[in-house]
């Protein structure tokens, strides 16, 4: 019998059972009397791993864009595609590779042991050749000038290039056309080798199973464990942009802007990760979306329109508060969002309007897990986060105005500010 | 029996107006969805104009920041309208989500508060938007949300895929309703007054046929007394006439016409429409449905499996159909050489499923993945409702067991029977020049 740990939240009438199952970390999310089941198997190795010492005590550097490439090449199988292994089952699948994790999931209704079948197999025991790696690189090459079309995404990474220095998220995850024509067999294996270890992984299942049957289930489809892992080599990275505005013309009617706040460093995971992140969502809700005196001025002027948005995204060695829209006059949007959060950080937070952006993030935590695949998805993100599942309600629950207070003042910080713009070309 | 093999009851809480609620505890939040049908006609973009203004507020909440808190208020309960084309009409749809009584905090739950707020709310967007001194809307709401609609005509082009959409679809479809874009066109925004406005929003109340679909942990009957009361014999709208449209135009392509657009791109956007008869029966749509499924349906689709993963002509391929006004389109983003290749794959690809000439195992793969995601639909209140509005667009309401057992009852030469009445129609390129890539 495996050693369970139980994570519940009543309040979500939700509840995970953690156990480890040869080496690797499993979560079962009970789910009864639904017809679907669901699985994803993740890992913290992303595009931002392009340099790390192997267990072999050597260093390698890989092309940008290898995680990606390699989650592609395992997708091919080893003796058949696994696009026709899962599609004769009639299950959803995918994958997706972040800046810092790469996981593989899919959904059925009725063939989950088949399924997980196919998942443990295709991620253990994948075959990279070269061949099979040049014949790939036509399909990435395709997907990469997908987005490179797109102002929202170009400006995106003009931003993170004018924010950091030498963090890698300052590129694309799926790397450039170059660095995927640059791809070598022996790039993809030596991160497969190095990363893909049990003690690395983490799968989480939801649906309406026995959790001893599962975890049992899963024994049985994995490999001998190995010890040891890869290391990654971060860069270290100093606590100012690396420029305070960057611009280019871009194929776009009207200036696209981003401009973002950086904080200082990263708080590395779990916890203080996941309170840093709610803490900042809030401020941002109460500076300047909708719902606040301050957007609603400047919608009401017209300096800015719907096509502004706010947000924060943050992990383990970075964090920023970002703000974007379109705009005619791009000196005048940037004056007057400062001058608003300038007039936010004087006037300080209302209890009243706390409490109602609160609620409103309460509403938003409960609904966004509802089917066996959010559950699976959001139980494994807590995981590799070193977070503890279902815990995000008791945090903003724990939230105060004079956190949120505080973490405003630390956050928009002007000395930390950069911009970067799309201006249309002429 | 099993919630998936009951089909909910569709009540008629005014003429006109079709109420279809599948009530589920499980669910976190529950859906609603009004949706308004209009023909896509001359008053189109007032119509789509109408949506963003009566997102500006109301007499009780005067701007849209007030709405924002009021929505707040109610643990991020949603009130978003939409204007979208479904088959050959204009829909403009009010959806409305809130989280469910027994995930609030104890101090909120029970007594319905939060259910009654949105609903009551929904009916206050709709009629009695924050008026003007002597006119429909605030000047400044009026002028402020058409210069955003002029804008978004004018910036379609930075969306590369959403351009390449929109003129794909008016070239196919040139002279039929559906090749106009319901928000319309520059020249015809800038002519819009309020009063165009005002009539487009009276016209949704009292003209439209009104379809609504509750999903989740909901009360059907405060549904239905609320829309009763509100659209019904004791409320403002109770001489509605609420007449059904007119059926999409069919047409049947005299030759394959192609089309080149040329715009700064990286990756070129294809597509190709073909023709088809609409399915006279629920039966024949399934045989259509799995042909869909074989041809490019998915992962599994023969045009991914040759252009994709053989050929590495493309990341993505795929096909989809409007079945009600007899569109295939199939749709790739490629590299502009290929294009010519992709083309030729494509015609050949159909002509062999019109021969009958695919396995079965592509087949048997293609029905799995329909009945997987009707088998999974009551994990989820979005997909459900989903179904239930395809359902009753379609004019066949089954429930999601009925529907399997005529997909698992499709034969191949059904599939083949479907693919044979496809008819090339155009095929559309929108490609242009890019940097040569320097490999180091």
């Amino acid at each position: 019998m495996k050693t369970l740990q139980r994570v519940a939240s009543a309040r979500l009438d939700e509840e995970v059972l953690l156990a480890r199952a040869g080496g690797m970390r499993v979560g079962v999310v009970r789910k009864p009397g639904y017809s679907t089941a669901a699985a994803n198997l993740g890992l913290r190795f992303g595009s931002t791993a392009t340099r790390f010492r192997g267990v072999d005590g050597r260093e390698h550097a890989v092309p940008e864009g290898s995680a990606h490439f390699l989650e592609h090449k395992l997708f091919e199988g080893r003796e058949e595609k696994v696009f026709d292994r899962f599609g004769r089952l009639g299950a959803r699948f995918n994958g997706g590779t972040g800046f810092y994790t790469t996981n593989y999931y899919f959904s059925t209704a009725g063939r989950f042991d088949q399924c997980l079948e196919v998942l443990l197999d295709f991620v253990q025991h994948p075959l990279i050749t070269e061949e099979r790696v040049e014949k790939e690189k036509g399909i990435i090459e395709q997907e990469v000038r997908m987005y490179q079309d797109e102002p929202d995404y170009h400006g995106y990474f003009l931003l993170h290039r004018a924010l950091y220095h030498r963090l890698p998220i300052r590129i694309e995850p799926a790397g450039d056309v170059a660095s995927v024509r640059a791809t070598r067999a022996a790039d993809l294996q030596a991160c497969y080798d190095n990363f893909y270890r049990p003690e690395n992984l983490v799968l989480v299942v939801a649906g309406d199973f026995d959790p001893e049957q599962v975890l049992a289930r899963v024994e049985s489809l994995l490999d001998s464990p190995q010890p040891g892992s890869g290391r990654i080599l971060r860069p270290e990275e100093p606590p100012l942009p690396a420029a305070r505005r960057l611009e280019e013309s871009f194929a776009v009617t009207r200036h696209n802007l981003w401009l973002a706040w950086r904080e200082r460093g990263g708080v590395g995971l779990g916890r203080p990760l996941m309170r840093r992140r709610i803490l900042s969502s809030l401020v941002l809700d109460l500076a300047l979306d909708h719902s606040s005196e301050y957007h609603d001025d400047l919608y009401r002027r017209g300096v800015v329109d719907d096509t502004f948005n706010v947000g924060y995204s943050a992990d383990e060695d970075y964090g920023y508060a970002l703000i974007n829209g379109q705009t005619e006059d791009p000196e005048r949007f940037l004056a007057e969002i400062q001058a608003a959060v300038a007039r936010f950080l004087d006037a300080g937070v209302r209890p009243e309007d706390f409490e109602r952006v609160r609620r409103a993030y309460y509403g938003w935590i409960v609904t966004r897990l509802q089917t066996p695949s959010a559950l699976a998805s959001s139980v494994l993100n807590a995981l590799l986060e070193d977070m503890e599942p279902f815990s995000m309600l008791a945090e903003v629950e724990e939230a105060t105005v004079e956190a949120v207070e505080q973490r405003a003042r630390e956050l928009l910080d002007p000395a930390r500010a950069a911009v970067a713009l799309l201006r249309p070309k002429a | 029996m099993s919630f998936l093999e009951t089909v909910p009851e569709v009540r008629h809480p005014a003429p006109g107006v079709a109420l279809l609620c599948a009530p589920e505890s499980r669910y976190k939040r529950a859906l609603c969805e009004l949706h308004f049908d209009r023909p896509l006609d001359r008053p189109a973009p007032a119509r789509t104009l109408l949506c963003p203004i009566l997102e500006q507020g109301t007499r009780r909440h005067p701007t849209r920041m007030h709405l924002t808190r009021a929505l707040e208020d109610l643990y991020g309960a949603s009130a978003h309208f939409d204007s979208d084309r479904v088959a050959e009409m204009q829909r403009v749809s009010l959806e409305l989500s809130w989280v469910g009584e027994r995930f609030l905090p104890p101090a909120d739950a029970g007594g319905g508060r939060v259910a009654a707020g949105i609903l009551s709310l929904a009916m206050e967007l709709l009629e009695d938007p924050v008026r003007g001194a002597g006119a429909p809307f605030p000047a400044e709401t009026f002028a402020r949300e058409r210069d955003q609609l002029l804008r978004r005509i004018r910036s379609l082009r930075d969306d590369r895929q959403a351009y390449a959409t929109e003129r794909f679809l008016a070239l196919l479809c040139a002279g039929e309703p559906l090749g106009r874009p319901p928000y319309g066109t520059e020249e015809e925004v800038l002519a819009l007054t309020a009063e165009d406005v005002e009539a487009a929003r009276r016209e949704l109340l009292e003209q439209a046929p009104v379809t609504a679909v509750a999903v989740g942990p909901l009360d059907p009957a405060q549904i239905e007394r609320h829309l009763a009361s509100w659209l019904g014999a004791g409320g403002a709208h109770a001489g509605a006439r609420r007449a059904a449209l007119p059926p999409p135009v069919l047409v049947t392509p005299q030759r394959l016409r192609e089309e080149r657009e040329d715009l700064p791109v990286d990756q070129a956007r294809f597509f190709f429409g073909f023709r088809f008869h609409p399915p006279a029966g629920p039966e024949e749509l399934e045989a259509l449905t799995l042909a869909n499924g074989v041809l490019g349906g998915g992962a599994h689709g023969r045009l991914f499996r040759r252009v994709r993963e053989e050929r590495s002509l493309a990341y993505g391929i795929y096909s989809t159909i409007r079945a009600k006004k007899g569109i295939l389109t199939v749709e790739a983003g490629i590299d502009a050489g290929a294009y010519e290749e992709v083309r030729d794959e494509v015609l050949a690809q159909v002509e062999l499923m019109a021969r009958g000439a695919f396995e079965d195992a592509e087949l048997e793969m293609a029905r799995a993945n329909v009945l997987n995601d009707l088998h999974g639909l009551q994990d989820s209140a979005a997909a459900l409702s989903h179904f239930y509005t395809r359902e009753l667009n379609l004019g066949f309401l089954r429930a999601p067991a009925q529907r399997a057992a005529q997909l698992q009852r499709v034969r191949r030469d059904e599939v083949a029977a479907a693919a044979a009445g496809w008819q090339a129609d155009l095929v559309y390129l929108l490609a242009g020049t890019r940097q040569p890539v320097e490999v180091a």
